[in-house]
């Protein structure tokens, strides 16, 4: 069912997932943050095969939707004594439901709908300062127009490259995972030391 | 011969990644608003029926559900399926239906013909069965995938249940 056909992603979108993993990582994995979730689960008493098993799946995924079933599937196969994915589970989805909305605000051009928006308020003003001028305040409602489809354009989902949407979730996934994955081995590692 | 709509581009991918996905978790939670939980065990062999015999099979499985389970809990989930998926063959369309969502989204309408355009009766009901084959052409290759979002949410959403 999968197309192999080879995503290419730009260096700049690179760049802005790596930008928003690293604010992603100050706000929920650097120390003493509430909602690590690695520390979370090595506290949950999750076992380490649960960790590889995720940590398997979010590289051989080819879709976003496939991880946040496997969690929804674990969570909901659990027994209820057990809870233990049940308590993570609503945090994880969570997390990669924010990573689905920014992978599409960094495939959306938001340094050009700001552009575009700044051009409409310059048309505006100018409209404002120089009524007498007919040509101009003739022309100004279609640029205003224009510049106002441009916009949606660039804010409608379906006008996204679906393949470079689906890329951009997956890398956002497998960054959010890895974080966690460390977090709990260091998580772990931390409990034996105080263990001892 | 009716056009066939590949499935296995990345506009698709995304389309089952995402509404889909929220039509399948909307079905899940409509189902237990209105009807009382089942057990796991109704659900867990659809994407292994699926698997060997594909729609038909299902079809034939959910008909065979319906008639035989005598548990009225069981026989609401069966026959909510059976309107879920198979509603236009028997009747209109639902807002619940998947034939309907389907039949809404961009990527099949261009291919399906307008029926208001028909001349008699004859042209209407060749038109019917034209669009009639492609929605089911999309819906044989995309129930694997629905039924991996549909049971995946009712076992989160029946979490600590049997």
């Amino acid at each position: 069912m999968q197309d192999n056909t080879f995503v290419k992603i730009d260096d700049k979108t690179l760049k802005k997932i790596d930008v928003y993993l690293e604010k992603l990582y100050e706000k929920n994995y650097a120390a003493g943050k509430e909602n690590n979730l690695g520390k979370l689960m090595a506290e949950t008493g999750l076992g380490s095969t649960q960790i590889r098993g995720l940590e398997q799946l979010i590289f051989s995924a080819t879709r976003f939707s496939q991880v946040i079933n496997y969690i929804k599937n674990q969570a909901g196969k659990e027994k209820k004594e057990k809870s233990q994915w049940t308590k993570i589970a609503p945090k994880l989805i969570n997390q990669l439901s924010e990573l689905e909305q920014e992978a599409y605000r960094i495939v959306q051009n938001y340094p050009a709908i700001n552009l575009f928006s700044q051009a409409i308020d310059s048309v505006n003003q100018q409209v404002e300062a120089d009524q007498t001028n007919e040509k101009w305040s003739k022309m100004a409602p279609r640029l205003t127009k224009q510049l106002k489809e441009a916009i949606s354009l660039l804010n409608d989902k379906e006008s996204c490259d679906p393949a470079t949407v689906i890329e951009i979730k997956m890398r956002l996934a497998r960054g959010l995972i890895k974080m966690i994955v460390a977090n709990y081995y260091y998580s772990q590692s931390q409990k034996s030391i105080e263990g001892k | 011969m009716s056009e066939i709509i590949n499935i296995a581009s990345k506009d698709m991918q995304l389309f089952i990644d995402e509404p889909l996905r929220q039509f399948a978790y909307q079905a899940v939670d409509f189902f237990l608003k209105e009807n009382d939980a089942v057990k796991k065990n109704q659900l867990q062999s659809i994407p292994s029926v699926i698997n060997g015999g594909g729609l038909d099979a299902l079809k034939k499985m959910v008909d065979n559900q319906r008639e035989k389970n005598s548990k009225v809990s069981n026989k609401a989930f069966w026959n909510f399926l059976h309107q879920h998926l198979f509603a236009s063959e028997i009747q209109k369309d639902t807002d619940c239906s998947l034939h309907h969502f389907l039949r809404k989204q961009s990527f099949i309408q261009p291919h399906l013909k307008d029926i208001a355009t028909a001349e008699n009766r004859k042209q209407r009901s060749q038109m019917n069965k034209h669009n009639k084959n492609i929605i089911d052409n999309v819906m044989k290759q995309l129930i694997s995938p629905y039924f991996e979002h549909f049971n995946c949410h009712y076992f989160y959403q029946t979490q600590g249940a049997a």
